[in-house]
């Protein structure tokens, strides 16, 4: 399988919550 | 105040409130189109590891390791699907046989007429169904499964892919009866601590979930959180000191060996509220409870992130909950789920007393199957940067355990959980 593009978040990082990822989320 | 800079997969670990330069929070995050949107991050295509505490060295680990195995997790399932489709694509009009592979698409009937063992589709207790196919028969959907063991026997079952993967996406001419959370998943380069740890957190959610929803047959006991800490959590305490916070903890009923905490940290009005939990052994309560503390706190100061800032704009005009981070801003601002949940202030009792160290430890993965009574179920499968390193990314499924909902449940108040 060829791996998807992945990169690493920095610049946004600040923008984001920080529990769980619900299965309907 | 930044401790550290990311570098490949280097958790960022920093100091967000001056007065208590000692307790730490630790964020990490990987973009790709492989992922699918989240709460967390503003509907970007992101994962996200956090964790809080008071080493820099501790948070970070703890962070990096919750983004990786939840990558871990979704590349498997990237993997597989792909998997299939290379099947398919390849004249398969007989899917991978059962036994090579570890993936097959085909409905349950087909893998019931071929003795292959396999968790049904029909069974509520399987997991969380997928709301597109809510309804619809799930026996006879043409579906990705993948093969799992059983935890006690070691006997290969087979489940759906949605209830194995993170953000699963069927292949061309299949669809998805489950649609898994983040609960359950662990990464480890001991297949048995990743399970282990994995058993505690499914145990948490579904006590939590338990009292939470039924608080009359799954009665908490409140008492407060600061009288129940470990003699060292100075920072904890010190913060909640200087933040002007309280903090109620709730000993949720737990099965023998196990203890479950939810902790709430509010101001001393019961407003603004975040929560946390933890389960663990019995016999470690003043542990359960800083962690659980410390993830309230977390949860806390993510709501006044800018993503979190936009959802509350949103979610105040719909008043309608729909994600992880709906739910905590909702707890936040709206409602006293504490007082729901467990009770007034003048109801807080004395810590439960330690429990004694067992003679005999199951260790969690039996325990949970005990809870349950059913077989706990494991898929053993990781892909992506996680498997680069060499590190186990471990499903757990515990049929009869289920996480906590981010979709309303009729007649019931949202739970306070981000």
């Amino acid at each position: 399988m060829e791996q998807p593009e992945i990169e690493q978040v920095t610049e946004e990082l600040p923008e984001f919550g920080l529990i769980d990822i619900p299965s309907e989320d | 105040m930044s401790v550290s800079t990311p570098t490949a997969w280097a958790p960022e670990v920093f100091a967000p409130w001056p007065h208590t330069p000692g307790a730490l929070l630790a964020r990490v995050a990987a973009r790709s189109t492989a992922f699918d949107a989240t709460g967390a991050g503003g509907g970007a295509s992101v994962l996200i590891g956090s964790a809080a505490g008071t080493t820099a060295a501790d948070v970070g680990r703890r962070a990096r390791g919750e983004l990786m195995e939840r990558m871990g997790n979704v590349f498997a399932g990237r993997a597989a699907e792909a998997e299939a489709e290379a099947a398919a694509g390849a004249g398969g009009a007989r899917p991978p046989a059962a036994g090579v592979g570890g993936v097959r698409t085909c409905d349950w009937f087909a893998l019931r007429r071929d003795g292959v063992p396999a968790a049904d589709p029909a069974d509520p207790a399987t997991g969380p169904v997928d709301g597109a196919n809510r309804g619809v028969p799930a026996r006879g959907v043409r579906q990705l499964w993948c093969r799992g063991r059983a935890a006690g026997s070691c006997e290969d079952i087979w489940v759906p892919a949605g209830a194995a993967f993170l953000q699963h996406r069927p292949p061309p001419g299949c669809a998805a009866t489950h649609r898994a959370g983040s609960t359950g998943v662990a990464a480890h380069r001991d297949p048995d601590a990743a399970a282990a740890h994995a058993a505690w957190e499914i145990l948490e959610r579904d006590l939590v979930r338990r009292s939470w929803y039924d608080p009359l047959r799954h009665p908490p006991v409140p008492f407060d959180a600061r009288g129940a800490l470990p003699p060292g959590a100075s920072e904890l305490r010190a913060l909640l000191h200087r933040e002007g916070l309280e903090a109620t903890a709730l000993a949720l009923p737990a099965p023998t060996g196990a203890e479950a905490v939810a902790v709430c940290v509010h101001g001393p009005d019961r407003t603004r509220q975040t929560f946390g939990a933890r389960c663990g052994p019995a016999h470690d309560l003043q542990e359960t409870v800083e962690r659980a503390c410390w993830e309230a706190l977390m949860v806390r100061w993510s709501m006044s992130a800018p993503v979190a800032v936009r959802a509350w704009d949103r979610l105040s005009r719909t008043g309608d909950p729909r994600t992880g981070l709906d739910h905590a801003l909702w707890t936040f601002h709206a409602q006293d789920a504490l007082t729901h949940w467990a009770g007034p202030a003048t109801a807080l009792r004395a810590p439960p007393a330690p429990a004694s160290r067992p003679a005999r430890d199951p260790g969690p993965v039996a325990l949970l199957a005990a809870h349950t009574g059913r077989e706990v179920i494991v898929v053993d499968r990781c892909a992506g940067p996680p498997a680069d390193e060499g590190l186990t990314v471990v499903r757990l499924i515990a049929p009869g355990a289920s996480p906590l909902p981010a979709r309303p449940v009729p007649g019931q108040l949202p739970h306070p959980f981000g």
